[in-house]
């Protein structure tokens, strides 16, 4: 994957996530498409590529909503890290995989972003919420990541099957 | 030498993002602003083409449904003649309101008119962004109104986009008027319930005050930021507050309920009404 071929598609996830509606019924959650993202680009890139990738995430998804800049880049940079740590011995092209990684990611992103509210006082976090967004985010995390993976590695091949179709 | 290149890789993302945490405020609503401004176009694009879609969908739905649609008809003939006598009455009242309208016609109040592009990215804020910005005439903490009511308040404004904050957000307050009673109240956004509806809730109203259920709630026009008497919504049910001093009540917020895609935000600043 280049940096060029990453930032299109974490632009074009970022426009997605902003367009598709939310989950209303599991306290407003937002399609995980910016975290599909990541977890795949962790799962098939190096680990330069790996952090350049985290911080635009967070940078993208600070800029499209009122929380401060900069609050989403540690999760993004941590899930990145994480994953590009456990990738050699994980199944990295299996749908399984990615459903897996996605719930798993989802919920930690939830705890994640609660614990920041809860502790600098941005938002009100209170545990009915919270239990209706970690039950979101599991099913929302096992479902979504793996499509969003499975169109990012599509889109990949895309170019060079189209220039070897021409050639 | 990969250790020592890898070290500096991680110093430099730590550094870049103290860097970025404090940043002053100016620098951050600008860098949000470029994001936000640059991919504008392509979001009207695809609200423009999601209407298509939408229109598109609904003609082949229609010619699908022919048969279908024939029976519905005719059991809506019996339903509109029934309708025809009830509306006889309505027109009456809605003189009545024509001439309030007018009133309101009346007003000083300039108004925007601005298309809803985008929910926030995260759902743990309450917001939605418009197609207008500073260069339109579009400043920060100005109310924003639809026909059904109060929609909530503009928050950050880049040149060309706009972020609102909606009634059912926590950090979006509004001093609000129960119209029956005259009650005031503090009416503070509570993000959505169980059912996935927006909701709000009105403080501070007096103990003894007679509010119940299905009464309506307006602004109140103080404060400075929302005009006076616009629709916020009804009162879903009251209580009292654990220390017994004030009444509380939960509002279903009409015009976030029903987010319309066109919305106008107020151009003038409310304060000198307030003040006056």
């Amino acid at each position: 994957m280049s940096r060029r071929f990453i930032t299109l598609i974490l632009i074009i996830g970022t426009l997605l996530q902003t367009a598709l509606p939310a989950w209303n019924a599991f306290g407003v959650l937002e399609l995980p498409l910016l975290t599909g993202l990541i977890i795949c680009i962790a799962l098939h890139t190096d680990r330069t590529k790996m952090l350049y990738a985290a911080v635009l995430a967070g940078l993208l998804h600070d800029a499209f909503c009122p929380a401060p800049l900069g609050l989403s880049i540690p999760f993004f940079i941590g899930l990145g890290a994480g994953i590009n740590w456990i990738r050699d011995e994980v199944f990295g092209d299996q749908p399984a995989t990615y459903a897996v990684l996605g719930a798993v990611a989802v919920v930690l992103e939830v705890f994640y972003y609660a614990l920041v509210f809860k502790l600098s006082g941005l938002r009100p976090v209170h545990g009915g919420l919270l239990a209706l967004r970690l039950a979101g985010g599991l099913m929302a995390g096992a479902l979504v990541v793996p499509l969003v993976s499975l169109m990012a590695l599509q889109l990949r091949h895309l170019p060079s099957r189209n220039r070897r179709r021409f050639i | 030498m990969f250790v020592e290149k890898s070290f500096f890789r991680w110093v430099g993302a730590v550094a870049a993002l103290l860097l970025i945490f404090n940043l002053p405020g100016s620098c951050t609503a600008r860098f949000k602003g470029i994001f936000k401004d640059s991919i504008t176009p392509v979001q009207r694009i695809l609200v423009k083409t999601s209407q298509s879609l939408k229109v598109g969908a609904d003609a082949v739905r229609g010619f699908g449904g022919l048969m279908e649609k024939n029976s519905r008809l005719s059991e809506e003939v019996i339903y509109l003649q029934a309708r025809l006598v009830q509306l006889e009455n309505l027109e009456q009242e809605n003189r009545h309101l024509q001439d309030q309208l007018d009133f309101y016609n009346r007003q000083k109040h300039t108004l925007i008119p601005c298309q809803v592009t985008a929910r926030t990215i995260s759902g743990w804020w309450q917001s939605v962004r418009l197609d207008k910005g500073r260069v339109q005439g579009i400043e920060a903490n100005r109310a924003v109104i639809s026909p059904d009511g109060l929609v909530g308040r503009t928050d950050e404004v880049s040149m060309h986009t706009a972020e609102v904050l909606l009634l059912s957000d926590p950090a979006c307050k509004v001093s609000a008027r129960v119209s029956r009673t005259g009650s005031f109240g503090l009416m503070t956004g509570r993000g959505v319930n169980a059912q996935g509806y927006p909701v709000a809730r009105m403080q501070f109203i007096h103990k003894d005050a007679p509010v119940r259920a299905g009464d309506t709630v307006v602004t109140s026009g103080l404060g400075g930021v929302f005009p006076k008497d616009i629709l916020i919504g009804y009162i879903e049910n009251v209580g009292m507050e654990e220390a017994g001093l004030y009444q509380y009540a939960d509002i279903i917020p009409k015009a976030v309920t029903e987010l319309m895609d066109v919305v106008f935000v107020s151009a003038d600043e409310e304060n000198a009404e307030a003040e006056e």
